[in-house]
């Protein structure tokens, strides 16, 4: 009698410090399987960076119950997600997810407007660990992902972190002299080699840079779409540069001494201290993975001069990456990207039989510039994705035979119509291969009823592309 | 590659342009060689095969006028009696044509299967888009009879999308439908294996052990047919049995069932257990490499280096239980 109730006693007392022990180690399991995954989205202005952060959003919320939506993201297939859900940001605005959603999926849809600052998002995926070591650790494990999204056009201003005043402004200049820019870049050149002396620097900068504004927005808009247009806060100045507008007065000037010259100098360098350096440093730093986004389709749709532009932009974002950069860049990043997936957007607007070419083409581009010796092998990818999927396979009938086709409403068009897109090259392109009617791409109209708030985006391969990024780490 | 041969890269309004409906691939395939005839079995003497036919057109002929001559008789006795009979022959001669139908249906199902292989070969080594629909509706068709089976197909459905590459659609299939039918059709092998062994280390007669091997072989062989969505009777279950050992290409049918003694079991584990019960390893080993084969010979898409069933992990596992179940009741009894 007495023993038992002793041993009754000691239960009493010992239940509850176990149980409490279980619960301490577990929760420290969770804390050792816890894990936060940055990925950052690289991609120049319009090539789809925000509608394709929402998609792989809004996809993993799904993800959970509906298993088929992403069948290539091996947490979601072996249905080991437990939960998915988004968290507040501290720091940063956060991402406009549900306005994003709410243009997509509106009747009739539309894409939402061009970002126009800096957001994050930051989503807490919940899932079973894989392996028996790791499950008697704790049976639930977190992945924090976390993504940035930013006006595309801020990321050109990057590669000027390495340059000074009078290296900027000669790369700048020449290339301003060189067709197709030289036409739409007149007006400010003859001011800028000719400053008028007797006018006061301040208000000289403010036409020059007004002049140069005028030439950067000339270059991206129709019929030339160029890429490469620095600096990006011209166009886009976001928060700050709107509150202090004199950031942004300043231009390339040919070699000089002037008082003109000096004030440009130090803009310059306020430029890159107040805007550009902060942005890099808070927002870029300690990224585990990269995800270029590159629209190669509108580059090609422009014409060679376009696409050797947008290669020059990218690839100067990219030197940025490259193995064997030190300095500042170096300080920047830290060397903890280990793997890079390069992605050519909206696929939707080629026809299947064609991406096996495009991704041949993404990757050419890619590598002609030298390899990236610091990834390890495996760790480098070429793919395509579209976000959201704007067409529908159709048939063309040429010739009394049937050719592979696209249907979709085309931005700007009411009706449904048929697109032929032509071929895309496999190789390098040459100039001769903007032949007359070889290829040709149009933007569409996100898919109507297509419901992406319950059945979710319907993109291409975006669990391809969330497997390579994050799927390793829900072990 | 003349411009002509393909219409210019642009817009066009869609009635102008004839849209055809999308892209669905061809649900038959027809292979693009005909599919090599079956190697001609062993000859048998002309002379022995007509004993055969004309054996089976006296039997036949016999039973015919027999049971003419039957009714007859019954129809001079008794209007309603012959008539009764008249009716009850009929029902059973129409029992037995539908029962040889549904048999020569499956031996022919047997058949579609060889084709459905050479098609996933096909898209396979082709590596394009969309070719993969077609064969996963010609799969669907073969395999799908089951409502479980139907509703895998409709999940991976709901997967493949036609903007997917082939190779990517057919790891679909694998991942979706394959790989839960193999394990259907493995545990069937290792239930039967384990039977079989338990069953001849248990048989007090000789003779009788063999009859149980073959039972449940026939049995297992049914069962993993049944398992890729084939519904074989006897016949057919038969003439699938003939085209595993057959389909083994350069080993004959007495390697298979010979070469298990030496191979699969070497002297010390055959020293470890007693005669009786190696005796029942060995014919579980023989069931289980027969059921491999089969798996192997009902399998739509042919088996990678990866998925491959081991037959060693078959082994082990049947002699572990064997051990297992012969263990306990002499525990019970020390
Ligand atoms: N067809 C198709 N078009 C797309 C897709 N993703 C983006 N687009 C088009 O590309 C445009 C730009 O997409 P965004 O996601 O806003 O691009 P972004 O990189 O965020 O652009 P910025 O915010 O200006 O840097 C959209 O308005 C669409 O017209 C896609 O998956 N398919
Ligand atoms: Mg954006």
């Amino acid at each position: 009698m007495d023993r038992k109730t002793a041993a009754d006693r000691f239960g009493r007392w010992v239940a509850p410090v176990a149980a409490e022990a279980g619960r301490q180690f577990r929760r420290a399991g969770e804390a050792v399987l816890s894990q936060t995954i940055r990925v950052a989205v690289t991609g120049l202005a319009r090539s789809g960076k925000t509608v394709l952060t929402a998609a792989l959003v809004q996809n993993l919320l799904l993800a959970r119950e509906r298993p088929t939506l992403l069948p290539f993201f091996a947490p979601a297939h072996e249905r080991r997600l437990l939960g998915v859900e988004r968290l507040p940001t501290r720091l940063r605005t956060s991402f406009p997810f549900d306005m994003v959603m709410n243009c997509l999926s509106a009747d009739p849809p539309v894409w939402p407007p061009s970002t126009s600052g800096i957001s994050e998002l930051r989503l807490a995926i919940e899932y079973r660990p894989r392996g028996i070591g790791a499950r008697l650790l704790a049976d639930r494990a977190a992945v924090t992902f976390v993504l940035i999204d930013y006006p595309g056009e801020w990321l050109l201003d990057l590669p000027m972190l390495e340059r000074g005043y009078e290296a900027w402004s000669a790369e700048t200049l020449g290339l301003a002299r060189t067709p197709p820019r030289d036409a739409l870049a007149r007006p400010f050149l003859s001011a800028a080699e000719a400053p008028l002396a007797n006018a006061p620097a301040e208000a000289e900068a403010e036409r020059l840079s007004a002049l140069y504004t005028e030439y950067l927005r000339a270059c991206r808009a129709n019929p030339v779409n160029l890429s490469f247009v620095q600096p990006g806060r011209f166009l886009l100045p976001g928060r700050e540069a709107e509150a202090d507008p004199r950031l942004l007065r300043f231009a390339p000037l040919p070699p000089g001494s002037t008082r003109l010259h000096a004030l440009m100098a130090e803009r310059f360098e306020r430029y890159k201290r107040v805007l550009v350096e902060p942005f890099f440093r808070d927002h870029f730093r300690r990224f585990d993975r990269q995800l270029v986004l590159v629209d190669l389709l509108s580059a090609l749709d422009s014409g060679y001069e376009a696409f050797r532009d947008a290669e020059r932009a990218m690839n100067a974002v990219l030197s940025v990456y490259r193995y064997g950069r030190t300095g500042l860049i170096r300080q920047l990043f830290g060397a903890r990207i280990d793997k890079v997936l390069f992605a050519a957007t909206k696929a939707d607007h080629i026809t299947p039989n064609q991406y096996n070419n495009l991704r041949a083409l993404l990757e050419a581009m890619a590598m002609r510039e030298g390899r990236f010796p610091g990834l390890e092998e495996g760790a480098l990818a070429f793919g395509l994705v579209a976000a959201l999927k704007c067409t529908e396979p159709a048939m063309l009938r040429f010739q009394g035979r049937p050719v592979e086709a696209l249907r979709g409403v085309p931005v700007g068009a009411e009706e449904e119509q048929v697109l032929y897109p032509g071929e895309i090259p496999a190789h390098y392109p040459t100039p001769a291969d903007w032949r007359e009617g070889r290829f040709r791409f149009v933007d569409f109209l996100p898919p109507r009823r297509s419901d992406p708030l319950r059945q979710g985006v319907r993109g291409i391969y975006l669990d391809k592309a969330l497997d390579f990024l994050i799927g390793d780490r829900f072990r | 590659m003349t411009p002509e041969t393909k219409p210019k890269a642009g817009l066009y309004p869609v009635g102008q342009a004839e849209p055809a409906p999308p892209p669905k691939l061809p649900a038959t395939f027809e292979p693009a060689e005909p599919l090599p005839a079956p190697e001609p079995s062993r000859r048998r003497n002309p002379a022995w095969r007509w004993v055969v036919r004309t054996g089976a057109a006296l039997v036949l002929g016999l039973i015919v006028l027999d049971l003419g001559l039957f009714l007859e008789g019954l129809f001079d006795r008794s209007l309603a009696l012959g008539a009764a009979f008249s009716l009850l022959v009929g029902a059973a001669v129409v029992a037995i044509l539908s029962w040889i139908g549904m048999e020569i249906r499956q031996i022919r199902k047997l058949g579609a299967v060889e084709a459905i292989r050479i098609h996933a070969a096909e898209v396979l080594a082709r590596d394009g888009h969309g070719g993969a629909m077609g064969f996963l509706a010609e799969a669907r068709r073969a395999l799908a009879d089951r409502p479980a089976v139907a509703r895998r197909f409709d999940r991976l459905e709901d997967m493949v999308l036609e903007t997917m590459s082939d190779r990517d659609a057919m790891e679909l299939f694998r991942r979706e439908i394959l790989v839960p039918l193999d394990m259907e059709a493995y545990s069937a092998v290792r239930r039967a294996a384990q039977w079989t062994a338990i069953g001849v280390s248990a048989s007090p007669v000789a003779g009788l052990d063999a009859l149980i091997a073959l039972w449940r072989s026939v049995r297992m062989i049914r069962q993993i047919a049944e398992a890729y969505g084939l519904r074989p009777g006897p016949i057919a279950t038969m003439s699938l049995a003939r085209r595993v050992l057959t389909g083994v290409a350069g080993i004959s049918v007495v390697d298979v069932m010979g070469d298990m003694w030496a191979q699969h079991l070497g002297h010390r584990v055959a020293g470890l257990l007693s005669a009786k019960l190696a005796e029942g390893v060995y014919a579980a080993v023989r069931v289980a490499r027969l059921g491999l084969l089969a798996m192997g010979t009902c399998r739509p898409v042919p088996f990678t280096s990866e998925d491959e069933p081991s037959l060693s992990r078959l082994r082990t596992e049947i002699t572990g239980s064997l051990v297992r179940s012969l263990n306990r009741p002499e525990k019970a009894e020390g």
